[in-house]
């Protein structure tokens, strides 16, 4: 009875929204607003629109490749040493973005809902419900995904609709104020917030029906993109820029603004944190799950084995490593800067060249012929 | 010719008696071959064949049977033919009249008068005689003993080393009554008992397809209890039923007593709270399941049967929701998934929200709940906790005591105590409101596994609300979430009606569609058939996608 796990094509989507989501849902408005005006929800869609061209370029070479997922793509693409250094950069991003979101999410937690309780504590209880999670396998994963996607849904959409009353119209003078320019360069940071994409290729190999992903693909970029784009509108809305550069997390600010005129719950923080809980949450699971398949690829280990599961718990020493590596809030910034130039380079560097490296080759073999 | 007779059958009777008393000799010189408190194994009597002579069987059968006083043994003599027959059975657990009517009358009474004078063979008693449905021979004592104790009789004859086995199986029972555990309002009121046969019977009764399967098995190696395994050929997953079986036949226990049992033995995750297969006592809910493309697993002498594979909205689903108008029966469900959330979380939630985050509730009534604790003695932790343990007392006292006294309890405990705790200064009086609406809502679930399972979730959920506050209840609910994502029974995930999204599995989830659009049968089964509803539009697309 016990069958090989398939995914179906309707999961494509639901994970690259679950993945997709991540930390920059409370700083994406500020990165943006430092930079440019209201229209920096244009930049938003503009980044959109490349993760989309980029996951194609994915879901392209995950075709070319049946079976293999993204890891073993780099390591067939680039050969042994440049591909086992690609995986080892791959796998810091990853487990890098995943650190670094847990230490924000740490900090957040401290700051707003939990003042006494210790760091490490919170930390830990994350660390292990994630591992567990990650343990239980693929099918316990999409499981969960599908589960939680509805709830995180609702929660947002609900978060979104309460502070449209507190739009402040003036802030709507003067779209575009400063040019077209800012919102170029405001692409490039809005990308970062659209990282979690890179989740498609490791997933790919155990589709269905791998084909049929396609239209998936474009709904479960597509969401995160409304999402974002109305999150940084409505924070410039409320704010306006001047005021939101200043906000350390624009989004907790505003959800925290909301005063329900209901008497049912003052305000909706628990909303807010059971949200920001399953953010974080499904980061760690996925980053896990992709770090760990990177591991896989690099060392060719058999499930089952104590190699496997010793490779299994390196992924939360790394991941701990990272959350209490910076001293203070300066320093997780400056780190956060690294592996975001890190995750720049791989994303728009190493995703192209697989797909050039692959198309050469393949002119390579026909010129053979 | 009379005379001739009469002196025969005296010279038969003396030889007879000349016979015995040789026996009586015999028997006095005889070494006793056997100790007395012999221990009897099945498969010892798989080697023992049925002997020529009826004294040898019976001497046999005496000896299986030493302390055994309900057995009994009835030696017959059929005059006309002159031969000797030995009944056996278990007093109790036959049918009386088919002993007396089809076996005994049938052989002394009604005997044809051409028979008179000539041996009757083994075949002919069998075949016109014995006037009772259910006949089969048997060679072993395996077979015969097993057979003896299920409630059939078994007949030898002088000179055959053969035994027959005439189905007489008859016992008191209770009678079809009301399901006590699943009560409804609308739709069939009978449930199962503890005869399988009668369970059977229902379930048949429904399903008059030539494809119910109903494959019987047995269990226990000293009780031998009979297990029938439920299905539709045709229409469950393929290779299912047999990974059932196998489970079932691989089952190596002493003793069966009840479904319940059986079903843990089969369960794949032995280490969880969350129930893996739904038992019910209503044989509708039994036959929806088996139409569906499950399997239904009855146990003799359980009137629970066990329903696998099963997934987690099965817990939460009422036969009621089937008999209702559709929105209702959908408004009514989502209360009741509402309510597991609420059994499960609620007193730990009141925990957190009133230690870490007062500032989440509205002033007038932080300042109530404020109010109400001012002298109280305890932490709001203690309190919830002392009240809960009164309640699983309540709960516990209530389910063991005769109805009557059952009532008392509930009054005693619900409002004097409630009242009193309050009054004393011991507890605040929202606190047993909060306890008294996480148990009523607790009621709501028409399983009661699942009903128990809300309970021990409590513990946990209180002990993260007063550590961690909101974060530890949403991630042990996280966790929670994660572990039931990875329990699977036969190859079914325990979430696999949610994800991934299938319009057709989520019909009959939280919401129920009305009949007319329920088409197809659930795509998580996997059915071979899949149609349900005849003239059926988009049987073939409409596959997956949402």
């Amino acid at each position: 009875m016990k069958n090989k796990f398939e995914l179906s094509s309707i999961d494509m989507a639901t994970f690259l929204i679950m993945s997709i989501f991540g930390v920059r849902i409370l700083t994406l408005p500020r990165i943006l607003a430092a930079r440019m005006d209201l229209g920096s929800w244009v930049s938003v869609l503009m980044a959109g629109f490349i993760t989309l061209i980029l996951s194609f370029m994915m879901y392209w070479f995950g075709i070319k490749y049946p079976g293999k997922n993204g890891s073993e793509i780099v390591l067939i693409t680039f050969g042994k040493y440049i591909g086992t250094l690609g995986i080892f950069a791959i796998s810091i991003h990853i487990l890098g973005a995943a650190g670094m979101g847990l230490r924000l999410f740490g900090d957040t937690l401290k700051l707003y809902l939990l003042p006494e309780t210790p760091f490490y504590a919170i930390v830990i209880i994350m660390i292990g419900v994630s591992f567990y999670a990650f343990d239980n396998g693929l099918k316990s994963i999409s499981t969960l995904i599908n589960i939680l996607l509805p709830v995180l849904v609702l929660l947002i959409s609900i978060l979104l609709l309460l502070p449209i009353t507190k739009i402040d119209k003036t802030n709507l003078i003067n779209p575009f104020g400063l040019g077209v320019m800012p919102i170029i360069k405001g692409t490039i940071p809005a990308l970062d917030a659209f990282y979690g994409f890179t989740i498609l290729t490791y997933i790919m190999p155990y589709f269905k029906e791998p084909q049929s992903v396609k239209k998936w693909i474009v709904v479960g970029v597509g969401i995160p993109i409304i999402v974002y784009a109305a999150i940084v509108f409505l924070c410039v809305l409320v704010f306006g820029d001047d005021e939101m550069a200043w906000l350390l997390y624009p989004t907790i600010t505003l959800i925290k603004s909301i005063q329900v005129e209901v008497q049912l719950f003052e305000r909706v923080e628990s909303l807010l944190i059971t949200m920001w809980i399953i953010i974080v949450f499904m980061l760690l699971v996925l980053s896990f799950y992709s770090s760990y398949l990177n591991t896989r690829a690099l060392f060719k280990t058999k499930a089952g084995t104590l190699k496997d599961r010793f490779s299994r718990y390196v992924q939360i020493i790394v991941l701990a490593a990272f959350a209490f590596l910076p001293k203070d809030v300066i320093e997780q910034q400056i780190y956060r800067e690294y592996i975001q130039i890190l995750g720049r380079v791989l994303i728009l560097g190493f995703i192209p060249a697989i797909v050039m490296i692959t198309l050469l080759k393949e002119r390579k073999k026909k010129g053979e012929k | 010719m009379a005379t001739m007779r009469k002196i025969e059958l005296y010279l038969y009777n003396v030889g007879n008696d000349c016979m015995r008393l040789i026996d009586k000799i015999k028997g006095v010189f005889r070494k006793k071959a056997v100790e007395k408190d012999k221990l009897f194994q099945y498969e010892e009597f798989k080697e023992r064949y049925v002997s020529k002579s009826l004294k040898e069987n019976r001497d046999y059968l005496q000896q299986v049977f030493t302390h055994t006083k309900d057995i009994i043994i009835r030696n017959i003599t059929i005059r006309a033919t002159k031969q000797n027959l030995m009944i056996v059975f278990v007093d109790g657990m036959v049918d009386r009249n088919v002993v007396n009517e089809h076996l005994i009358k049938p052989i002394l009474i009604d005997m044809a008068p051409e028979n008179y004078g000539r041996r009757l063979s083994f075949e002919e008693i069998r075949d016109s005689f014995i006037s009772a449905a259910e006949i089969k021979e048997a060679e072993t004592f395996d077979e015969l003993v097993l057979q003896l104790l299920s409630g059939d009789t078994l007949l030898f004859l002088e000179g055959q080393n053969r035994g027959l086995i005439i189905g007489s199986k008859g016992w008191e029972s209770r009678g079809i009554s009301e399901p006590t555990t699943e009560a409804n309002v609308q739709g069939p009121k009978d449930c199962f008992v503890e005869t399988l046969q009668n369970n059977i019977t229902s379930i048949r009764r429904r399903i008059r397809d030539p494809n119910l399967a109903i494959e019987m098995l047995k269990v226990g190696r000293r009780s031998k209890t009979d297990v029938a395994v439920v299905y539709l050929k045709g229409v469950i997953m393929d290779g299912l039923a047999q990974s059932v079986i196998e489970k079932i036949k691989k089952v190596d226990v002493d003793s069966l007593l009840d479904s319940s049992q059986l079903e843990y033995l089969i369960e794949e995750r032995k280490w969880t709270i969350f129930p893996q297969s739904v038992n019910t006592e209503r044989p509708d809910k039994a036959c929806a399941a088996i139409f569906e493309g499950r399997i239904a697993i009855l146990v003799d002498g359980s009137p629970f049967a066990v329903l696998v594979p099963s997934t987690f909205s099965m817990y939460l689903d009422a036969s009621d929701d089937y008999y209702t108008r559709p929105l209702v029966a959908s408004l009514v469900r989502f209360t009741r998934y509402f309510c597991y959330f609420l059994s499960a979380s609620l007193p730990g939630l009141y925990v957190a929200i009133t230690n870490f985050h007062p500032g989440m509730l509205p002033p007038r009534l932080a300042l109530a709940i404020t109010t109400t604790r001012v002298a109280l003695p305890f932490p709001t932790f203690v309190e919830v906790f002392i009240m809960e343990s009164v309640i699983e007392i309540m709960q516990e006292a209530g389910l063991r005591l005769p109805q009557a006294i059952g009532q008392t309890v509930s009054i005693v405990g619900g409002i004097v105590i409630g009242q009193a705790a309050v009054q004393a200064g011991l507890v605040s009086p929202i606190v047993t409101i909060i306890v008294a609406l996480t148990a009523i809502a607790s009621f709501t679930l028409p399983n009661y596994n699942a009903n128990l399972t809300t309970r021990t979730l409590r513990i946990p959920f209180i002990i993260a609300g007063s550590t961690f506050g909101f974060f530890g209840i949403v991630m042990l609910a996280l966790a929670i979430l994660s572990h039931m994502s990875a329990i699977e029974t036969f190859g079914v995930g325990y979430f696999e009606d949610f994800s991934p999204y299938r319009l057709r599995d989520l019909k009959d989830t939280m919401v129920k569609v009305p009949a007319s659009l329920m088409k197809d049968r659930p795509e998580l089964l996997k059915p071979q058939d899949t149609v349900r509803q005849v003239n059926n539009k988009s049987s073939g697309e409409n596959q997956d996608e949402k």
